[in-house]
């Protein structure tokens, strides 16, 4: 992994998340596409620049956040993934979401 | 071609057609909203609005006189109508709206906005409201700075009604409020001269209140993309190890923290042009 491929990855990563949310709106059903959408666009950009990632890895990093987010939106009182709980929710989140990825998915 | 490459073409291609999904479907209808704020509610954000501007402080004291002139008494309820018209058919000029936000404008106020606060009073047995706008464009090019009659009777019996708007100081206004767009050249003039096109400015006295709200405006933005950044690091780290997920983590923050500045930055220059150009 060069730095070079490395940040063009984060780049490419960057441009389409920020290209997509003004393509998609705000609304819910929006906002539930953009999570699918961010998880798709992060998945194949970071398996060419990086490294090869596991598809069923990519399933549940997606499963995971759709989910929260759609709590967010219809049933949660406070969101977890916006509001001011998400400095501490979703850090916490994605350090369990690698640990059971090199648990379980990760190849190298 | 490679099975590795067919497989990321169409975990990209069903992420496209996911996309294009649900931009048909936002696209398909103009993005109209009435948001009705009642009780506690209505009457922090009417709180709020007046703590930060002189002006909606007179408009609220000019309320008051017109009480008084009718003889009657304020009951205490508050009810804020809001409604937002911005027109989403044009996906190229939104797309560009996000990089430059002086273009956002034209075609926010294409669709206009409004935003009334109700009181009411016991008129006999009846309960009566008054209402007034906060200086806002109305939706059809009026400017409204004193007292606005609506008739908010359809809001009521549906959310996503339109309200009346039967009177703006004193004169009937049309039944038909619908949005009315700018014609080309108003809008190329808004593109060309955003300062000569752009609202009044609301930003109140000079200082410490405009760098917070500022700053505050940086962070907004840059919270709104942080389970964004934070999730596709997950997937560098899955690649990449921890130098990876590091890498993706300072690149993808520090890319939100500049852009959410800049947005800033452009939205302060938008709304604040007389006090912004007086500076230099």
């Amino acid at each position: 992994m060069s730095a070079g491929r490395a940040l063009a990855g984060v780049l490419v990563v960057f441009a389409a998340t920020a290209v997509l949310h003004p393509l998609l709106g705000g609304s819910a059903r929006g906002q539930l596409v953009e999570v699918v959408a961010v998880c798709a666009i992060a998945y194949a950009s970071f398996s060419v620049t990086f490294g090869r990632i596991r598809w069923p890895f990519l399933a549940l990093v997606t499963a995971v956040f759709l989910v929260l987010r759609a709590a967010d939106l219809y049933w949660l009182p406070e969101p977890l993934l916006s509001g001011p709980l998400s400095w501490v929710v979703v850090p916490a989140l994605v350090a369990a979401l690698l640990l059971v990825g090199r648990r379980y998915f990760f190849t190298g | 071609m490679s099975r590795r490459w067919i497989r990321y073409g169409v975990v990209l291609g069903a992420a496209a057609v996911v996309a294009a999904a649900g931009l048909g479907v936002s696209a398909a209808k103009p993005d109209e909203r009435v948001q009705h704020l009642t009780g506690a509610f209505a009457r922090a954000h009417v709180a709020k609005k007046e703590a930060n501007n002189q002006q909606f402080r007179r408009l609220r004291r000019e309320a008051d006189a017109r009480f008084k002139a009718i003889g009657v008494e304020p009951t205490g309820d508050v009810l804020v109508v809001r409604r937002e018209t911005v027109k989403k058919a044009n996906v190229i000029a939104r797309l560009v709206g996000r990089f430059v936000p002086t273009l956002m404008a034209a075609e926010t106020w294409a669709g206009g906005g409004l935003e009334a606060v109700f009181v009411s009073y016991k008129s006999g047995n009846k309960t009566q409201w008054l209402g007034w706008t906060y200086s806002e464009k109305l939706s059809n090019g009026w400017w409204a700075s004193a007292d606005v009659r609506i008739d908010f009777g359809p809001c009521l019996k549906s959310a996503t009604a339109n309200p009346y708007v039967m009177w703006i100081d004193g004169v009937e206004t049309e039944r038909d409020f619908s949005p009315r767009e700018r014609g080309p050249l108003q809008q190329l003039g808004a593109m060309l001269f955003p300062t000569l096109h752009a609202e009044e400015p609301s930003c109140g006295s000079r200082g410490k209140r405009i760098v917070r709200s500022f700053i505050e405006a940086g962070f907004k933005r840059m919270r709104a993309d942080n389970t964004y950044n934070w999730m596709a690091s997950v997937f560098a780290g899955a690649a990449g190890g921890p130098l990876g997920f590091t890498i993706s983590a300072m690149g993808l923050f520090g890319a939100s923290y500049a852009t959410g500045y800049l947005d800033a930055l452009w939205n302060f220059t938008k709304r604040c042009p007389d006090w912004y150009w007086n500076q230099w």
